[in-house]
């Protein structure tokens, strides 16, 4: 069904200046074409989308419409609640109460499932017919790499250049979306990172007093027979050992002594402890820092439930 | 009873000074020249500077001596008590490190440690995966730390106000090398037999060691609280295997020029054996000690031609072989010689020397109650002083059995005190 009152001024710029098709299952009744994006003037000449050229099945769901904002945030104040009317591989018709205008022209579509879920999906809204107390609404859903949830936008990925995890919605966004129900968040990681910059700094065991790397552990001998234990060098004498203490020569290892794990040393500042420190560096910025010292943050990503249309038709 | 009484006072008033002497020859000959006589003079001279303190004024001594320290904890499965021997230790001295030394504990005491050393700066922690003993356990910390002094607390003993402080003064004199604190009853309520330890603890620690120290005849340290200096440590090379490894340490010490000073109110509070067999055994390894390390690792102590022969450390070491070794026999070849040749008169002869004894026993305690800190706490305890005489006789079994049992059958070698593999390398004396 053509809709004459399409006000798409360059049918090249109307997104619903596709042929239309016959469509299968439900028609809508006669109906205008109320593109709210306001960019649209009215054109008579404004041609169907193709939307119907796919398989339609009825269904009645409960359904929600969220308007989609710049930089992917959700329209809050404006989320509309009705019920899906048909559905078809590539796009939904629903019918939302009153006569107030959906805000923006991308949406994101929930359908309650008949297990009392939300399942959601992008979608552009196409057209809309008022009814009395109604509006009959056709969505087009957006191909895979133009929707809103994408892993790359709502997953953390690491981004080599600045050394941080970056979504590629602002948190802020998520967490409005999280916050209207569609998203839902979930600790991903909890990360040690350079308290100066935030980015991920390298890891090493050094000395805690002046954060150098360059540290030594010396070896001990515990001789058992006196109880003396010493540096290994100690007992070091023409090849074989010697207790300096009780001057007991050719020692046994097992027998008469047994290795000890001693002191650790750095060479830069004479430090001596028994446990190196975990010292962070980090590559953005330089700095070196105790592991006591680096920032704990929380990398959190974000699940949504996606609508699948091929699971509603034959 | 009275008749019982008058019989004896009769039979008393009936002996002639000499009979009197023989029936009370080791009191004369022991007792009272080892510790009553000493320590009331000791006391009557202290009184008197005391007094005249008080007249010219004199201003009490200050801690102007602060060295570095390094608290040594060497313990092996005490997981339970260590946390407040830690806490009760750290923070009471300004210049202070600590190295915990765990000697294969099972008991998760290294993760308590490890709990407390999380939040502290300067605290070490050291385990051993394999049992070494307490030697070994305590010579581990020794190439961890080079502080001044080193201060060996049990990890189940708690530290008095200030002790820390006190201990480490005598250390101001550079040829003092070891310093021992004052071990007090930690738990002296629990029976009879932690109080009547109670009561030996301050007749024979805190008081004894206060005239040995001043006749510089101070022969040990007690291992639950004693300092070191840690340079004449490591000339020394630490401690040998025990057990007896304190007094062995201090004798090796005084061998090598060095003084060892006691320190009456450094105070150390330490849990007694609560049992009569742990008692009699604890007994029995300080006593083996005394066969072992005097009289055969150290005996050349004796012989004033050897390069190490002073005059002080000849008589530490002949006191403890006359007094621990000599005398016991003689008191117990005495007893049996008085039973056989007085056995009329037994009852009245060991009632004789009850009372002797008991009136001694009063005499220094109450030398002791001078000089106590908290005379309410050792008054109650000095309620039991009657049964001290038997008590002693009780430790006396104790050191006539270690005595043979170390000098026929080197008994200390065998004692778990010291693990199997060690005590099977080390040295026999």
């Amino acid at each position: 069904m053509i809709n004459s009152s399409c006000r798409h001024s360059d049918k090249t710029q109307c997104p619903e200046s596709i042929p239309a098709t016959e469509i299968k299952g439900n028609r809508y009744p006669d109906s205008r074409c109320q593109s709210e994006s306001g960019h649209h003037a009215a054109n008579d000449t404004c041609a169907r989308p193709n939307r119907r050229s796919e398989l339609r099945v009825s269904i009645d769901n409960p359904c929600m419409i969220v308007p989609v904002m710049a930089e992917g945030f959700p329209d809050t104040q404006n989320i509309s609640v009705g019920f899906a009317l048909d559905i078809s591989k590539k796009g939904i018709g629903f019918e939302i109460a009153g006569d107030n205008r959906i805000a923006t022209n991308q949406v994101v579509f929930g359908l309650e499932t008949d297990d009392g879920e939300m399942e959601f999906v992008s979608a552009i809204v196409r057209f809309i017919e008022s009814q009395v107390a109604s509006q009959r609404i056709g969505a087009e859903f957006l191909p895979e790499v133009q929707q809103l949830f994408t892993t790359a936008n709502i997953r953390p990925n690491y981004d080599c250049k600045e050394l941080k995890f970056r979504t590629g919605l602002s948190i802020d966004a998520l967490r409005a979306w999280e916050d209207c129900g569609v998203l839902v968040g979930a600790l991903n990681d909890k990360i040690l990172v350079c308290p100066q910059c935030e980015s991920l700094p390298t890891w090493r065991l050094g000395c805690p007093s002046c954060g150098a790397s360059s540290t030594t552990s010396d070896q001990l001998i515990h001789h058992f027979a006196c109880a003396n234990i010493g540096h290994a060098s100690e007992y070091k004498t023409d090849g074989s050992l010697r207790c300096p203490k009780c001057k007991f020569n050719d020692l046994v290892v097992g027998v008469d002594f047994e290795y000890l794990s001693g002191p650790q040393r750095c060479h830069n500042c004479g430090w001596s402890d028994s446990k190196l420190s975990p010292i962070g560096n980090c590559l953005s910025c330089g700095l070196r820092f105790a592991g006591h010292q680096a920032l704990e943050i929380v990398i959190n990503g974000y699940d949504v439930r996606r609508l699948d249309p091929l699971v509603y038709l034959p | 009873m009275v008749t019982m009484l008058e019989d004896w006072i009769h039979w008393f008033t009936s002996l002639e000074f000499h009979q009197i002497c023989l029936i009370l020859l080791p009191i004369l000959l022991i007792d009272a020249p080892r510790y009553a006589v000493g320590s009331l003079l000791m006391c009557i001279g202290d009184i008197f500077y005391d007094l005249m303190k008080v007249f010219i004024r004199c201003k009490d001594p200050q801690y102007d001596h602060c060295p570095s320290v390094c608290i040594v904890l060497a313990g092996l499965n005490e997981g339970e008590t260590i946390g407040d021997t830690m806490e009760s230790i750290w923070g009471t001295y300004p210049r202070m490190e600590m190295v915990i030394v765990d000697d294969g504990s099972t008991d998760g005491m290294f993760e308590v440690v490890e709990r407390f050393a999380e939040s502290r700066d300067n605290v070490i922690c050291l385990r051993k995966t394999e049992r070494g003993g307490k030697s070994s356990a305590l010579n581990m910390a020794l190439p961890y730390t080079n502080a001044e002094i080193l201060v060996c607390v049990d990890t189940d003993s708690h530290l008095g106000p200030n002790a820390i402080w006190e201990i480490v003064q005598p250390f101001k004199e550079a040829n003092v090398a070891a310093v021992s604190g004052a071990v007090i009853a930690r738990n002296p309520f629990v029976n009879l037999t932690t109080w009547l330890q109670a009561i030996e603890y301050l007749r024979t620690i805190f008081l004894g060691r206060m005239l040995s120290d001043r006749l510089n005849l101070l022969g040990i340290v007690s291992g639950a609280f004693g300092a070191f200096r840690t340079s004449a440590i490591k000339q020394v090379h630490g401690w040998d295997v025990g057990p007896g490894e304190d007094g062995d340490l201090v004798i090796r010490l005084r061998k090598s020029g060095y003084r060892v000073k006691f320190r009456p109110y450094a105070q150390c509070f330490t849990n007694l054996p609560v049992a009569v067999g742990q008692l009699f055994k604890q007994r029995r390894r300080w006593d083996w000690s005394v066969v072992t390390f005097e009289c055969r690792k150290h005996i050349d102590l004796l012989n004033p031609f050897h390069s190490s022969f002073t005059a002080s450390n000849f008589f530490m070491v002949a006191e403890r072989i006359v007094f621990t070794i000599f005398f016991q026999f003689a008191f117990w070849i005495y007893t049996i010689w008085l039973m056989f040749n007085m056995h009329q008169n037994v009852v009245y002869i060991l009632l004789l020397n009850y009372i002797a004894y008991t009136v001694l026993e009063i005499f220094q305690y109450t030398a002791v109650l001078y000089y106590s800190l908290d005379r309410k706490r050792d008054l109650k305890i000095g309620m039991l002083i009657p049964l001290v005489p038997i008590y002693y006789l009780f430790l006396r079994t104790a050191t006539m059995v270690a005595v043979l049992e170390e000098m026929l059958t080197r008994r200390s070698f065998r004692d778990n005190f010291v693990p199997a593999h060690v005590r099977s390398a080390t040295w026999h004396w």
